[in-house]
């Protein structure tokens, strides 16, 4: 998992009723990219996140976000 | 390739097989320096494996690289996005790679002066390129392993 950032993927696609491979599809990059971005192994190019977000409409802010540091 | 295959779908399965290829030259580079080392009889033996080796690779990588020149002139082509997952594992594997070779002569340099001498130079080519390509590959293919990342039903 990735230790800071955090992604809200999953809920957007359940959301619209999305499988990976849709969502993959729409954006045009593999479903491999989705999922791994989803469990955190693979951070994003700005240029994915962007297109992911534009595509469920809202901000980026609203799905991907910083992990608050451990108080 | 499936009727349904997306690009980005392609470019990940290219990049799989190629890893595969690149480690079937390994075998073939392993092939070829270990001749130096036996006795005329496993040398005829290696230089057969050398040949398999090198058709598995080319059998591996020519399919999907005849159809990559053909996807490449296509529009899809060229709104297909190249940042995906695989793209850049492939890209680790590669600085890897190039990290490991450049070790790797840094230590043959002296081997070869002071202690292998009866070796010739094309062996340590042929094992240099061995390790280094099977470092490529098992790199790629340990990073790009399927973990707990499986599709799940959106309705779920």
């Amino acid at each position: 998992m990735n230790r800071e950032l955090d992604n809200r993927i999953r809920v957007f696609r359940a959301e619209h009723r999305l499988s990976q491979t849709d969502l993959a599809e729409l954006i045009g990059v593999s479903r491999k990219t989705i999922s791994t971005i989803e469990v955190g192994r693979f951070v994003p190019s700005t240029v994915i996140a962007l297109k992911i977000a534009r595509h469920f409409g809202v901000p980026v802010e609203d799905i991907f976000s910083l992990k608050e540091p451990d108080a | 390739m499936s009727q349904h295959e997306s690009i980005p779908q392609f470019q990940d399965r290219f990049l799989q097989r190629t890893a595969v290829g690149v480690l079937c030259l390994a075998g073939g580079y392993a092939a070829s320096a270990g001749q130096f080392l036996v006795g005329e009889g496993p040398a005829q033996v290696l230089d057969v494996l050398d040949l398999a080796f090198a058709l598995a690779a080319v059998a591996m990588v020519l399919p999907p690289f005849v159809k990559l020149l053909r996807l490449r002139r296509s529009d899809e082509w060229a709104c297909a996005n190249t940042e995906g997952f695989v793209g850049e594992v492939f890209r680790t594997a590669c600085v890897r790679t190039f990290t490991l070779m450049f070790v790797l002569l840094v230590l043959a340099e002296p081997l070869s002066d002071r202690f292998l001498l009866q070796l010739p130079t094309n062996f340590f080519v042929n094992v240099i390129l061995a390790v280094t390509l099977a470092m490529f590959s098992l790199s790629f293919l340990l990073l790009n392993r399927d973990d707990d990342e499986d599709e799940e039903d959106p309705a779920g």
